[in-house]
Protein backbone atom coordinates (compact mmCIF):
# COMPACT_ATOMS: atom_id res chain seq x y z
CA UNK A 1 0.00 0.00 0.00
CA UNK A 2 1.40 3.41 -0.99
CA UNK A 3 1.53 6.50 1.24
CA UNK A 4 -1.23 8.10 -0.81
CA UNK A 5 -3.56 5.11 -0.37
CA UNK A 6 -2.88 5.07 3.35
CA UNK A 7 -3.66 8.74 3.72
CA UNK A 8 -6.77 8.33 1.51
CA UNK A 9 -8.05 5.86 4.06
CA UNK A 10 -7.26 8.24 6.91
CA UNK A 11 -9.12 11.12 5.24
CA UNK A 12 -12.05 8.85 4.35
CA UNK A 13 -12.33 7.82 7.98
CA UNK A 14 -12.70 11.43 9.17
CA UNK A 15 -16.30 11.78 10.28
CA UNK A 16 -16.97 8.06 10.02
CA UNK A 17 -15.59 6.99 13.39
CA UNK A 18 -12.39 5.09 14.03
CA UNK A 19 -10.18 3.14 11.62
CA UNK A 20 -10.00 -0.68 11.73
CA UNK A 21 -7.54 -1.90 14.37
CA UNK A 22 -5.33 -3.75 11.88
CA UNK A 23 -5.00 -0.67 9.69
CA UNK A 24 -4.17 1.48 12.70
CA UNK A 25 -1.39 -0.91 13.66
CA UNK A 26 0.00 -0.90 10.11
CA UNK A 27 -0.23 2.88 10.00
CA UNK A 28 1.53 3.18 13.36
CA UNK A 29 4.47 1.14 12.06
CA UNK A 30 4.49 3.06 8.76
CA UNK A 31 4.60 6.41 10.57
CA UNK A 32 7.78 5.36 12.35
CA UNK A 33 9.59 5.25 9.01
CA UNK A 34 7.70 7.74 6.79
CA UNK A 35 8.38 11.36 7.69
CA UNK A 36 5.90 12.77 5.14
CA UNK A 37 2.90 10.78 6.41
CA UNK A 38 3.92 11.42 10.03
CA UNK A 39 3.92 15.16 9.30
CA UNK A 40 0.49 14.97 7.63
CA UNK A 41 -0.98 13.05 10.56
CA UNK A 42 0.57 15.56 12.95
CA UNK A 43 -1.17 18.37 11.08
CA UNK A 44 -4.51 16.59 11.23
CA UNK A 45 -4.07 16.12 14.96
CA UNK A 46 -3.19 19.80 15.32
CA UNK A 47 -6.38 20.73 13.41
CA UNK A 48 -8.33 18.50 15.76
CA UNK A 49 -6.97 20.50 18.69
CA UNK A 50 -7.96 23.77 17.01
CA UNK A 51 -11.57 22.70 16.61
CA UNK A 52 -14.15 24.06 19.01
CA UNK A 53 -11.77 26.78 20.19
CA UNK A 54 -9.72 28.66 17.63
CA UNK A 55 -12.30 28.95 14.86
CA UNK A 56 -14.92 30.78 16.90
CA UNK A 57 -15.15 34.55 17.33
CA UNK A 58 -14.66 36.02 20.78
CA UNK A 59 -17.99 35.94 22.60
CA UNK A 60 -19.14 38.45 25.22
CA UNK A 61 -19.59 37.07 28.74
CA UNK A 62 -23.22 35.95 28.70
CA UNK A 63 -23.28 33.39 31.51
CA UNK A 64 -24.46 35.87 34.17
CA UNK A 65 -27.29 37.16 31.98
CA UNK A 66 -28.38 33.63 31.05
CA UNK A 67 -28.39 32.44 34.67
CA UNK A 68 -30.33 35.53 35.76
CA UNK A 69 -33.00 34.81 33.17
CA UNK A 70 -33.18 31.20 34.30
CA UNK A 71 -33.60 32.15 37.96
CA UNK A 72 -36.18 34.80 37.05
CA UNK A 73 -38.15 32.30 35.02
CA UNK A 74 -38.06 29.73 37.83
CA UNK A 75 -39.60 32.31 40.19
CA UNK A 76 -42.23 33.45 37.69
CA UNK A 77 -43.32 29.96 36.63
CA UNK A 78 -42.77 27.40 39.40
CA UNK A 79 -44.31 24.70 37.20
CA UNK A 80 -40.93 24.51 35.46
CA UNK A 81 -39.44 23.36 38.74
CA UNK A 82 -42.32 20.98 39.35
CA UNK A 83 -41.68 19.48 35.94
CA UNK A 84 -38.08 18.81 36.98
CA UNK A 85 -38.96 17.14 40.27
CA UNK A 86 -41.99 15.15 39.26
CA UNK A 87 -40.83 12.33 36.99
CA UNK A 88 -43.99 10.20 36.60
CA UNK A 89 -47.18 12.25 36.92
CA UNK A 90 -49.79 11.78 39.66
CA UNK A 91 -52.35 10.76 37.07
CA UNK A 92 -50.08 8.06 35.60
CA UNK A 93 -49.55 6.60 39.06
CA UNK A 94 -53.29 6.38 39.71
CA UNK A 95 -54.02 4.86 36.28
CA UNK A 96 -51.22 2.29 36.67
CA UNK A 97 -52.45 1.34 40.16
CA UNK A 98 -55.96 0.96 38.85
CA UNK A 99 -54.79 -1.31 36.02
CA UNK A 100 -52.80 -3.50 38.45
CA UNK A 101 -55.81 -3.79 40.78
CA UNK A 102 -58.21 -4.69 37.96
CA UNK A 103 -55.76 -7.25 36.54
CA UNK A 104 -55.29 -8.95 39.89
CA UNK A 105 -59.01 -9.03 40.72
CA UNK A 106 -60.10 -10.34 37.33
CA UNK A 107 -57.57 -13.19 37.51
CA UNK A 108 -60.01 -14.98 39.84
CA UNK A 109 -62.50 -15.23 36.98
CA UNK A 110 -60.07 -16.70 34.43
CA UNK A 111 -60.54 -20.26 33.12
CA UNK A 112 -57.10 -21.36 34.39
CA UNK A 113 -57.94 -20.21 37.86
CA UNK A 114 -61.21 -22.14 37.84
CA UNK A 115 -59.41 -25.29 36.67
CA UNK A 116 -56.78 -24.99 39.41
CA UNK A 117 -59.46 -24.29 42.01
CA UNK A 118 -61.39 -27.40 40.89
CA UNK A 119 -58.37 -29.69 41.18
CA UNK A 120 -56.60 -28.20 44.22
CA UNK A 121 -59.50 -27.09 46.38
CA UNK A 122 -59.16 -23.79 48.20
CA UNK A 123 -55.77 -24.46 49.88
CA UNK A 124 -53.84 -22.32 47.36
CA UNK A 125 -55.93 -19.23 48.04
CA UNK A 126 -53.82 -18.18 51.00
CA UNK A 127 -50.47 -17.77 49.13
CA UNK A 128 -52.28 -16.09 46.22
CA UNK A 129 -54.04 -13.74 48.58
CA UNK A 130 -50.75 -12.92 50.29
CA UNK A 131 -49.02 -12.25 46.96
CA UNK A 132 -51.78 -9.97 45.75
CA UNK A 133 -51.84 -8.22 49.12
CA UNK A 134 -48.08 -7.66 49.00
CA UNK A 135 -48.20 -6.24 45.46
CA UNK A 136 -51.06 -3.87 46.20
CA UNK A 137 -49.58 -2.77 49.56
CA UNK A 138 -46.11 -2.28 48.04
CA UNK A 139 -47.46 -0.23 45.17
CA UNK A 140 -49.61 1.83 47.52
CA UNK A 141 -46.68 2.48 49.85
CA UNK A 142 -44.40 3.67 47.03
CA UNK A 143 -47.20 5.81 45.62
CA UNK A 144 -47.99 7.46 48.96
CA UNK A 145 -44.32 7.85 49.84
CA UNK A 146 -43.52 9.60 46.57
CA UNK A 147 -46.60 11.85 46.65
CA UNK A 148 -46.81 12.85 50.30
CA UNK A 149 -47.04 16.56 49.51
CA UNK A 150 -49.71 16.25 46.82
CA UNK A 151 -51.81 13.82 48.88
CA UNK A 152 -51.67 15.91 52.04
CA UNK A 153 -52.63 18.99 50.00
CA UNK A 154 -55.47 17.14 48.31
CA UNK A 155 -56.94 15.67 51.52
CA UNK A 156 -56.01 18.69 53.68
CA UNK A 157 -53.94 16.64 56.08
CA UNK A 158 -52.00 19.53 57.61
CA UNK B 1 -18.86 7.57 21.08
CA UNK B 2 -18.84 9.40 24.40
CA UNK B 3 -15.72 11.24 25.43
CA UNK B 4 -14.78 12.23 28.96
CA UNK B 5 -16.23 15.68 28.45
CA UNK B 6 -19.54 14.25 27.26
CA UNK B 7 -19.69 12.04 30.31
CA UNK B 8 -19.15 15.14 32.41
CA UNK B 9 -21.86 16.93 30.48
CA UNK B 10 -24.29 14.12 31.20
CA UNK B 11 -23.38 14.13 34.87
CA UNK B 12 -23.96 17.87 35.02
CA UNK B 13 -27.30 17.47 33.22
CA UNK B 14 -28.36 14.82 35.76
CA UNK B 15 -27.44 17.12 38.64
CA UNK B 16 -29.30 20.09 37.11
CA UNK B 17 -32.40 17.99 36.50
CA UNK B 18 -32.32 16.77 40.09
CA UNK B 19 -32.56 20.38 41.23
CA UNK B 20 -29.02 21.86 41.26
CA UNK B 21 -29.84 24.65 38.81
CA UNK B 22 -26.66 26.61 39.49
CA UNK B 23 -24.60 23.83 37.86
CA UNK B 24 -26.18 24.76 34.53
CA UNK B 25 -23.65 27.57 34.48
CA UNK B 26 -20.91 25.00 33.82
CA UNK B 27 -22.63 24.04 30.58
CA UNK B 28 -23.13 27.69 29.65
CA UNK B 29 -19.44 28.43 30.26
CA UNK B 30 -18.43 25.43 28.20
CA UNK B 31 -20.63 26.07 25.15
CA UNK B 32 -21.50 29.77 25.02
CA UNK B 33 -18.64 30.60 22.65
CA UNK B 34 -19.73 27.90 20.20
CA UNK B 35 -23.42 28.84 20.32
CA UNK B 36 -22.47 32.50 19.92
CA UNK B 37 -20.35 31.52 16.90
CA UNK B 38 -23.37 29.83 15.33
CA UNK B 39 -25.39 32.95 16.12
CA UNK B 40 -22.84 35.12 14.30
CA UNK B 41 -23.02 32.82 11.27
CA UNK B 42 -26.81 33.13 11.09
CA UNK B 43 -27.42 36.70 12.27
CA UNK B 44 -24.19 38.51 11.33
CA UNK B 45 -24.19 40.96 14.24
CA UNK B 46 -23.14 40.74 17.90
CA UNK B 47 -26.43 41.93 19.43
CA UNK B 48 -28.58 39.38 17.63
CA UNK B 49 -25.99 36.67 18.25
CA UNK B 50 -26.06 37.47 22.00
CA UNK B 51 -29.88 37.35 22.10
CA UNK B 52 -29.78 34.11 20.16
CA UNK B 53 -27.28 32.58 22.59
CA UNK B 54 -29.46 33.49 25.56
CA UNK B 55 -32.58 32.13 23.88
CA UNK B 56 -30.85 28.85 23.03
CA UNK B 57 -29.63 28.27 26.58
CA UNK B 58 -33.07 29.08 27.99
CA UNK B 59 -34.61 26.54 25.63
CA UNK B 60 -31.97 23.99 26.58
CA UNK B 61 -32.62 24.56 30.27
CA UNK B 62 -36.38 24.13 29.83
CA UNK B 63 -35.87 20.96 27.79
CA UNK B 64 -33.25 19.34 30.02
CA UNK B 65 -35.73 16.91 31.65
CA UNK B 66 -36.42 15.57 28.15
CA UNK B 67 -32.76 14.99 27.28
CA UNK B 68 -32.46 11.20 27.13
CA UNK B 69 -28.72 10.93 26.61
CA UNK B 70 -29.05 9.01 23.35
CA UNK B 71 -26.68 11.48 21.67
CA UNK B 72 -23.86 13.64 22.98
CA UNK B 73 -25.18 16.56 24.99
CA UNK B 74 -23.34 18.94 22.65
CA UNK B 75 -25.07 17.45 19.58
CA UNK B 76 -28.45 17.87 21.26
CA UNK B 77 -27.55 21.47 22.13
CA UNK B 78 -26.42 22.23 18.55
CA UNK B 79 -29.67 20.78 17.23
CA UNK B 80 -31.68 23.14 19.44
CA UNK B 81 -29.44 26.03 18.37
CA UNK B 82 -29.76 25.13 14.68
CA UNK B 83 -33.57 24.86 14.85
CA UNK B 84 -33.81 28.11 16.79
CA UNK B 85 -31.72 29.92 14.19
CA UNK B 86 -33.48 28.43 11.17
CA UNK B 87 -36.92 29.24 12.59
CA UNK B 88 -36.02 32.72 13.77
CA UNK B 89 -37.86 35.54 12.04
CA UNK B 90 -34.95 37.94 12.50
CA UNK B 91 -32.50 35.64 10.72
CA UNK B 92 -30.53 37.13 7.87
CA UNK B 93 -30.96 35.07 4.73
CA UNK B 94 -27.38 34.12 4.06
CA UNK B 95 -25.52 31.70 6.36
CA UNK B 96 -21.93 32.84 6.78
CA UNK B 97 -19.48 30.02 7.29
CA UNK B 98 -17.01 30.29 10.17
CA UNK B 99 -14.40 30.02 7.45
CA UNK B 100 -15.30 33.60 6.54
CA UNK B 101 -14.64 34.83 10.07
CA UNK B 102 -11.83 37.37 9.91
CA UNK B 103 -11.80 38.76 13.42
CA UNK B 104 -10.31 35.74 15.13
CA UNK B 105 -7.63 36.40 17.73
CA UNK B 106 -4.11 35.15 16.98
CA UNK B 107 -3.38 31.57 17.99
CA UNK B 108 -0.88 30.60 20.68
CA UNK B 109 1.86 30.08 18.11
CA UNK B 110 2.44 31.33 14.53
CA UNK B 111 2.18 27.74 13.34
CA UNK B 112 -1.23 27.36 14.95
CA UNK B 113 -2.43 30.61 13.38
CA UNK B 114 -1.12 29.56 9.96
CA UNK B 115 -2.71 26.13 10.22
CA UNK B 116 -6.02 27.71 11.16
CA UNK B 117 -5.81 30.00 8.14
CA UNK B 118 -5.12 26.97 5.91
CA UNK B 119 -8.20 25.15 7.19
CA UNK B 120 -10.33 28.28 6.82
CA UNK B 121 -9.12 28.78 3.26
CA UNK B 122 -9.90 25.18 2.29
CA UNK B 123 -13.34 25.23 3.87
CA UNK B 124 -14.16 28.62 2.39
CA UNK B 125 -13.25 27.44 -1.09
CA UNK B 126 -15.51 24.44 -0.60
CA UNK B 127 -18.52 26.18 0.90
CA UNK B 128 -18.72 29.22 -1.35
CA UNK B 129 -19.95 27.05 -4.21
CA UNK B 130 -22.51 25.24 -2.09
CA UNK B 131 -26.18 26.18 -1.81
CA UNK B 132 -26.56 28.32 1.31
CA UNK B 133 -28.52 25.76 3.31
CA UNK B 134 -25.78 23.12 3.04
CA UNK B 135 -22.92 25.34 4.20
CA UNK B 136 -23.59 24.60 7.82
CA UNK B 137 -23.00 20.88 7.17
CA UNK B 138 -19.39 21.59 6.23
CA UNK B 139 -19.00 23.92 9.21
CA UNK B 140 -20.43 21.32 11.57
CA UNK B 141 -17.94 18.82 10.24
CA UNK B 142 -14.81 20.96 10.30
CA UNK B 143 -15.38 23.43 13.12
CA UNK B 144 -17.94 21.83 15.41
CA UNK B 145 -16.28 18.41 15.17
CA UNK B 146 -19.45 16.46 14.36
CA UNK B 147 -19.63 13.10 12.59
CA UNK B 148 -21.85 12.57 9.54
CA UNK B 149 -24.51 10.90 11.67
CA UNK B 150 -24.48 13.77 14.14
CA UNK B 151 -24.80 16.33 11.34
CA UNK B 152 -27.79 14.37 10.05
CA UNK B 153 -29.31 14.44 13.53
CA UNK B 154 -28.79 18.19 13.80
CA UNK B 155 -29.85 19.35 10.34
CA UNK B 156 -32.07 16.54 9.11
CA UNK B 157 -30.19 16.28 5.80
CA UNK B 158 -29.44 12.73 4.58
CA UNK B 159 -25.98 11.37 5.41
CA UNK B 160 -25.11 10.86 1.73
CA UNK B 161 -25.87 14.49 0.91
CA UNK B 162 -23.72 15.62 3.83
CA UNK B 163 -20.89 13.30 2.80
CA UNK B 164 -20.87 14.59 -0.74
CA UNK B 165 -20.62 18.21 0.43
CA UNK B 166 -17.92 17.45 2.97
CA UNK B 167 -15.96 15.33 0.48
CA UNK B 168 -14.86 18.28 -1.64
CA UNK B 169 -13.87 20.26 1.43
CA UNK B 170 -11.78 17.33 2.67
CA UNK B 171 -10.07 17.07 -0.71
CA UNK B 172 -9.29 20.77 -0.73
CA UNK B 173 -8.01 20.60 2.83
CA UNK B 174 -5.68 17.81 1.88
CA UNK B 175 -4.25 19.76 -1.04
CA UNK B 176 -3.76 22.83 1.11
CA UNK B 177 -2.10 20.83 3.86
CA UNK B 178 0.32 19.36 1.34
CA UNK B 179 1.21 22.88 0.19
CA UNK B 180 1.44 23.95 3.81
CA UNK B 181 3.88 21.13 4.60
CA UNK B 182 6.01 21.94 1.56
CA UNK B 183 5.99 25.72 1.96
CA UNK B 184 6.11 25.90 5.76
CA UNK B 185 4.96 29.06 7.49
CA UNK B 186 5.11 32.18 5.42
Amino acid sequence: MTCRMRMDKVYDALGEGSLPLLFRLQLGVHLLFCRGCAEEIKQLQAIQELKETDFFPEAPELADRIMQRIYAEAIESPETELDFAQGVSFRSWVITGFIILISLSTSFFGMDFIKVAASQGSSFLLPIGLTIGCIVTGYGAVFIGSHLKELSDRFRLH
Amino acid sequence: MNTGDDFNDQMIVAEVVSGQKELFRLLVDRYQKIVYGMGMSFFHNPEDASDFTQEVFLKVFRSLPHFEGRSRFSTWLYKIAYNTAVNSITRKKEYHSLAEEESLPDGDTPERTALRATVQEAVWEAVRELPERYRICVDLFFFYDRSYQEIEAITGYPVNTIKSHVFRAKKLLREKLEDFAEGGIE
